[in-house]
């Protein structure tokens, strides 16, 4: 069973809080949601939307569809009225009916709320008490989270929304719109989170101690989330002047023996690259989390795309080892976390986690998360003596690492090429030494194995893909097989190093193509790089997330 | 007091002459006259003449990039307030390149002493003008002399109330290593801009022209008038004051929340729960 929800308005018309209010007592009754929200570079106007897929099954994306349409503003219900069907149902506040083949409803929440005894500011209420009636005959759980969601400060408000939202369901039975029948049982041990806040609670979760950012759409929220709780947390948050300074501080704060992470999306992380090779010569260890949306320059500010690839994992000038991770989901994004604080200190190298607007925005109901299955592993420390070296040669190119304040020892490390004292050197003996003991890294460091999903013994066709299209090709994969198509789906969360081998061993004879949200089919070029064979891309670059019938369809045209 | 012994170095690769030595050794001086171990102190440098200084003794060092000493620096109090921390570098590194950063460590007034190597021109890069040249100067990009009025670094941080703000010259060493000393024991951010003879690049302030202009501070001087102090930093041509020309008595802006714990993991049961349903 399937229906999708779309709340579609101006910004700042509280799209978001009807959204939350929504998912969350959604997922209390055991219904699994996935929502996803395309809004515009503008704080007031325009037209964005919050969608909710709504399942009695675990969902891994999104769905175009809309099955309800609640539109806030006339401009938006005009702009979207093309997505609807003949079977859907659609609110909007006028001012005439388009008489097209799908019901439609005149109405005004702020007047139903104020009628309801509430004002004005309530008509969000009225909206969530709108599209539950559509759902489910008891009303009780969405009234609660009304109260609850808006009574957070004041318990009057709380109640005058809960009036506010009965006001809406009744409002539906006026119009004697049924509820979906049947429906899932609660389950317990669920969450509702949204991409950034998993990659903010795994960051915590793996220990982080310091974090420096400026601010850059859509990353922003995952350093807000930390900077609310770190006080209480013990984390230092620090808003940095530029993109410049926060990566340089956290590598301060890495160098004086915390964990340290910066947050932003492709723009910053240009102004970053300098630090990053600091952070991969001096072998200080760095998490960046780039939220990726569409370039170049500030390209498309609210939207997605992942085209921040190549450039990632050839961030830096000269040679050094980076990691590169790029999570599927939201799930893997909380526990990818843990992987990239564990290499960066392992590995004593810089790590950038690859995540776009989608998944940044994108609420999901999971499983339970577990921080006690991110394991914090801080890599070789070495004693304190006199004579300690931070750059000492050894068979695995790794150097045990100190802390300043380590009597009796001084920590020496510079970005400049140096000897193994961490002292500046110009003969070209060190510089190979060093050069080889830094490079040596990369034959130790390939962790996160690929994934797989669909018909994976003897497929015909294969489809890669990175990062949040991950979730999208499986559902596009379960699709194809079940319509008799022989095809495997496979995710890689780790792009640099490229787990090369462990790729060749899952691929068959068959044709292999690549499914990633950039022009280019930069994942394709990484591939070709390292000699594999890829037939073509399925791609898109509008700003907007591959859709299931989109992989689907280029699949049946590959296959002729 | 330690033996200066405890923080020998490496052998600079300084021209002979410049003005760096000196500053070199009032850093080890002070760090031996106040009982600072090399565990104990950090040096975070950037990139140029002056950015080497670290390499020359035995402190913890943390050599970064052209410009960055200051955020990286920064967080380095930030993490450890125990450490003594410095920051050293040119004015190139520090008030060009490094700009940006420098005016927003005097709004977080971070505890911390910033040395900058003023001679006034870019040294590594073979003698451009830097911001603290004079109208005039004539460098490599600047065949006809540079039409831009210099930067006036301490005025600037005296308008920001920094912690303290001093001038410092490399032919008046001990009285350098008691401006340290003094930094170092000022809460807040301490800038002290040295007068730093480049004997290779620039050929107008050199060895004898400071000598001639030079003057300390008399003992009464009073550091807490901001007026007074911005007279001060403006005196150039005729006379040359150092010393510590103004005290904020500006504790660090750095929100004391920004000090990190040590736990590994905090408990996040709290915070996992508003995600639970
Ligand atoms: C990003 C970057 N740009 C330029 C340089 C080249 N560079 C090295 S030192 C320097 C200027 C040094 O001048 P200053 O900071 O005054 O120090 P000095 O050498 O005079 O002590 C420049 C431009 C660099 N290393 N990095
Ligand atoms: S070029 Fe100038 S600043 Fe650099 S070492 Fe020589 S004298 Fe000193």
């Amino acid at each position: 069973m399937e229906y999708n929800v779309r709340l579609c308005g101006a910004a700042g018309q509280g799209l978001q809080s009807v959204g939350k209010v929504l998912i969350s007592a959604l997922s209390k009754t055991g219904w699994h949601i996935y929502a996803h929200q395309d809004y515009e570079s503008r704080i007031r106007g325009g037209a964005n939307f919050f969608q909710i897929r709504i399942s009695d099954r675990p969902l891994t994306t999104f769905s175009p569809q809309v099955d309800l349409l609640v539109a806030l503003s006339s401009e938006s219900y005009q702009i979207f009225a093309d997505d609807l069907h003949p079977q859907s149902i659609c609110f909007h506040p006028g001012p005439e009916k388009l008489n097209r083949d799908f019901t439609e409803h005149i109405f005004n929440p702020e007047t139903v709320a104020q009628e309801s005894g509430g004002n004005k500011r309530m008509a969000s209420a009225v909206v969530a008490g709108l599209v539950w009636a559509t759902v489910s005959e008891d009303h009780e759980p969405v009234l609660a989270e009304l109260a609850e969601f808006f009574g957070a400060r004041d318990q009057e408000i709380g109640e005058g929304n809960r009036k506010a939202g009965a006001a809406g369901v009744e409002l539906a039975r006026q119009l004697g719109i049924k509820a979906l029948a049947g429906g899932p049982r609660p389950e317990a041990g669920r969450m509702v989170l949204r991409g950034n806040d998993a990659v903010a609670l795994g960051a915590l979760a793996a220990g982080v101690k310091y974090v420096a950012a400026y601010p850059m759409t859509p990353s922003t929220s995952i350093t807000e989330l930390i900077a609310a709780e770190g006080k209480k947390l013990g984390v230092s948050v620090e808003q940095a002047e530029d993109e410049i300074a926060a990566i340089n501080m956290a590598i301060g704060a890495g160098y004086t023996g915390v964990r340290a992470m910066t947050t932003t999306s492709g723009g910053g992380f240009c102004l970053m690259t300098e630090a990053i090779g600091l952070a991969g010569s001096a072998e200080i260890p760095v998490v960046v989390v780039n939220g990726q949306r569409p370039g170049p320059s500030t390209g498309l500010p609210t939207r997605t795309e992942q085209g921040d690839l190549l450039f990632a994992v050839h961030s830096g000038h000269g040679d050094f080892p980076v990691a590169v991770l790029a999570p599927g989901s939201i799930e893997e994004a909380f526990y990818i976390m843990g992987d990239a604080f564990n290499f960066a200190e392992q590995y004593q190298i810089p790590v950038i986690v690859l995540t776009d607007q989608y998944l940044a925005d994108s609420f999901q109901t999971l499983s339970e998360l577990a921080p006690d299955r991110i394991k914090i592993d801080r890599g070789k420390l070495a004693e304190p003596s006199e004579n300690y070296k931070r750059y000492q040669l050894t068979s695995d190119g790794i150097s045990p690492r100190l802390f300043p304040g380590a009597e009796p020892a001084v920590v020496v490390s510079a970005g400049d090429e140096h000897n193994e004292e961490g002292h500046l050197i110009e003969d070209a003996e060190t510089r190979i030494a060093m050069m080889e003991k830094r490079m040596n890294k990369l034959k130790q460091i390939s962790v996160l194995q690929p994934v797989t999903c669909g018909e994976t013994k003897q497929p015909t066709l294969s489809l890669i893909t990175w990062g949040s299209t991950w979730g999208i090709v499986q559902e596009a994969v379960q699709d194809l097989v079940s319509s008799g198509v022989s095809v495997q789906g496979i995710h890689l969360p780790q792009l640099a190093p490229l787990p090369a081998e462990a790729l060749q061993a899952i691929l068959s004879a068959g044709p292999v193509y690549t499914v990633e949200s950039n022009f280019s089919g930069q994942l394709a070029t990484l591939l070709k790089g390292h000699g594999f064979t890829i037939s073509g891309t399925c791609s898109r670059y509008d700003g907007r997330p591959l859709e299931v019938r989109q992989i689907i369809e280029y699949v049946r045209e590959v296959q002729g | 007091m330690r033996d200066i012994k405890e923080y020998a170095g490496g052998t600079p690769a300084w021209c002979p002459g410049c003005g760096d030595f000196a500053i070199l050794d009032a850093v080890k001086q002070a760090l031996a006259e106040m009982d600072i171990s090399p565990s104990r102190a950090v040096v975070v440098s950037g990139i140029g003449q002056a950015g080497k200084l670290p390499h020359y003794m035995r402190v913890n060092t943390l050599n970064t990039l052209h410009g960055r000493t200051l955020p990286t620096a920064t967080a380095v109090t930030q993490v450890n307030p125990q450490l003594t921390v410095f920051a050293v570098g040119g004015d190139g590194d520090g008030y060009g390149e490094g700009g940006n950063h420098f005016l927003h460590a005097l709004r977080r007034n971070p505890d911390m002493t910033y040395i900058v190597c003023d001679n006034r021109v870019f040294g590594l890069t073979k003698g451009q003008a830097s911001p603290t040249s004079d109208v005039g100067t004539l460098g490599g990009l600047t065949p006809q002399g540079t039409v831009y009025p210099a930067l006036n670094p301490l005025a600037l941080a005296i308008m920001l109330e920094a912690g303290s703000v001093a001038r410092g010259f490399s032919g008046a060493k001990e009285h350098l290593v008691n401006l340290i000393k003094d930094a170092v024991r000022t809460p807040g951010f301490s800038l002290i801009d040295v007068l730093q003879p480049c004997v290779s690049f620039n050929k107008v302030n050199t060895w004898q022209w400071y000598r001639e202009r030079v003057y300390e501070l008399e003992a009464d001087y009073n550091p807490t008038d901001q007026q007074q102090a911005l007279a001060l930093a403006r005196q150039w041509d005729e006379q040359i004051p150092i010393g510590v020309l103004y005290r904020s008595g500006r504790e660090s802006s750095i929100a004391p929340e920004n000090l990190v714990s040590a736990e590994l993991r905090p408990n996040l049961e709290p915070l996992l729960d508003r995600y639970r349903v």
